[in-house]
């Protein structure tokens, strides 16, 4: 416990003073308001370059944007997560900054679960502002039908739980390289060959990608699939953590 | 005490420590000494529960590491030679830090961390980040780290050499006045004359193996036969074969016209020695018997 107190606060502190709250926050926050408003000048800015019979298409709806602001949280968030965790744990040990930590008695189990509550937490908070704010801005600039909070907070939480699991899947493979790197564009193929993966029969309600899916359906999301698919990906994550702590009682950290 | 039995160590087909033995006392200094590769810092992260190793065993006061490593590591205190910290961190947060992971009693890190600092005299830069340091204030952090739990045991891997004059003599203190405090210290270094001032025992280690392991003072007194310089004018080649060639010259070494002989026999070396470079026609520019160093034996077992 108190290994995990000591890298929770580090992780904050990290977190903090590296801006890696202010890069994530641009990830899932910058376009939950910038997202709609592009959306919503786009057609005055195309207004000249295409055609009039064009332009109906350019019109969108509330759910809509939601839907627009989901697809750029997959793509762009998975690049901004990735990217900035993804020497999570390669850092450490490729650095030698877990020699005292380690010399000192501290615990595999607390260092990697701190690593992982204290990321998950803060994907969550992020993700629900992000969605929060882009339903606000959504619903104040399109007409149509009004997107409720609740459906698209229900859709951020599939979005977070997706994300614990790409948290879970950094650490597991940060633990077995030096190289953070290497890491990040394992999770990076894994995460977008995941879609292509999905339209095999069979693997799809098994995917922590259906997550995604199941987020876009906002309003029609059926939650007895959903949540099939919550208890698989957390199930992921679990499975993950416990093979990264396992990795970490062995990893030589000098 | 700690006693090394038959380590062994191989990192895939290299084999670093080829089963090395000693023991420590409680309460010695104790000097490892080695060339640069030799194994001493592969011996001390394998003595600090760091790495795993093939074979033998490792007792800390009659335990075996291995399997009590957690609650050995709570009597272990360890300063890496290259001390790496969370550089965005000031000294006082890394000290809490390592106060939680050390389990110390919550109520008494902020005490400890300001002994801690006065002792290695960070006072003034406890708002300064870590990574902003000089090489000498991390190197006295790390010894405020490694002795954040009260060890009984620390481990301090070469922690002079890359100190000015000043840092190097500020360390050698702080080590000596540890030596009050009843705590073992195992040094490791190739500053010969840290060893000689601050070591009660010594240890030398060459290509993986122990080549000697003696008190101080029982090290002067078993090596003390002298070294004989020479400085000869003239062709040194017939005369160096010629020194192969005697059983009583364990070695000799050149340097220009200077020849410094090490010998088994002293009393038969003074006689001998300007008879030999007399046959030789050499000129005998200058002739001094030196005492022996810890250099000299270290350089002695290091070419057996």
């Amino acid at each position: 416990m108190r290994t995990f107190k000591a890298y929770f606060k580090k992780e904050i502190i990290e977190s903090w003073r590296q801006y890696r709250y202010l890069v994530l926050a641009v990830g899932f926050i910058f376009f939950a308001i910038a997202d709609p408003l592009m959306l919503k000048i786009l057609p005055t800015i195309l207004k000249n370059q295409i055609p009039a019979e064009m332009m109906q298409f350019m019109q969108f709806d509330p759910v809509q944007a939601v839907a627009n602001y989901m697809k750029d949280i997959y793509q762009l968030g998975n690049l901004f997560v990735i990217l900035s965790l993804m020497g999570i744990i390669s850092d450490e040990i490729g650095q030698e900054k877990l020699v005292f930590p380690y010399s000192k008695g501290s615990k595999s189990e607390g260092i990697v679960l701190a690593k992982s509550i204290h990321y998950s937490l803060t994907l969550l908070f992020l993700i629900l502002v992000g969605f929060i704010l882009n339903t606000y801005y959504v619903n104040l600039l399109f007409e149509g039908v009004i997107v409720g909070y609740a459906d698209t907070l229900r859709s951020g939480l599939l979005f977070a739980i997706y994300y614990i699991f790409t948290i879970s899947l950094l650490l597991l493979f940060s633990s077995f390289t030096r190289k953070g790197l290497v890491a990040g564009m394992i999770v990076l193929l894994f995460n977008y060959i995941e879609p292509v993966l999905y339209n095999i029969k069979g693997l799809a309600d098994w995917l922590p990608y259906n997550l995604v899916r199941q987020a876009n359906m906002l309003g029609d999301l059926n939650m007895s699939i959903a949540w099939k698919s919550i208890l698989t990906t957390l199930l992921y994550a679990i499975i993950l953590q416990a093979l990264t702590i396992w990795r970490m009682k062995r990893v030589e950290v000098i | 005490m700690l006693q090394v039995k038959n380590l062994v160590k191989n990192y895939g087909s290299v084999m670093v420590l080829k089963g090395i033995n000693f023991s420590i006392g409680a309460g010695t200094v104790f000097g490892f000494l080695g060339p640069n590769g030799a194994g001493k810092s592969t011996t001390m992260n394998v003595l600090t529960g760091l790495i795993d190793f093939q074979d033998g065993q490792v007792l800390i006061d009659g335990l075996d590491l291995r399997k009590n490593k957690d609650a050995l590591r709570q009597r272990i205190g360890y300063l890496p030679e290259n001390p790496v910290y969370y550089g965005y961190m000031n000294a006082p947060e890394y000290l809490r830090m390592i106060g939680d992971l050390s389990c110390y009693p919550q109520k008494e890190i902020s005490k400890r961390i300001d002994e801690l600092l006065e002792l290695v005299q960070l006072t003034d830069v406890t708002r300064r980040r870590i990574g902003k340091y000089s090489r000498g204030m991390k190197q006295r952090l790390g010894l405020a780290v490694a002795l954040f739990n009260h060890p009984q045991y620390l481990f301090l891997d070469e922690p002079t050499s890359a100190l000015d004059p000043q840092g190097r003599m500020d360390m050698l203190n702080l080590v000596e006045q540890l030596k009050n405090l009843e705590i073992t210290v195992f040094l490791s270094t190739h500053i010969l004359a840290d060893v000689e001032r601050v070591c009660d025992r010594v240890s030398i280690l060459h290509q993986g193996e122990i080549r000697l392991t003696e008190d101080m003072n029982e090290l002067r007194q078993k090596f003390i036969q002298p070294i004989f310089d020479l400085e000869v004018t003239g062709q040194l080649d017939a005369i160096l074969t010629k020194f192969s060639g005697l059983d009583w010259v364990q070695d000799v070494k050149v340097e220009d016209s200077q020849l410094s002989v090490y010998v088994s026999d002293p009393e038969m070396a003074k006689y001998k020695l300007p008879e030999v470079i007399a046959d030789f026609n050499l000129g005998l520019v200058s002739y001094k018997i030196r005492q022996i160093t810890l250099e000299d034996i270290f350089v002695r077992m290091v070419k057996i």
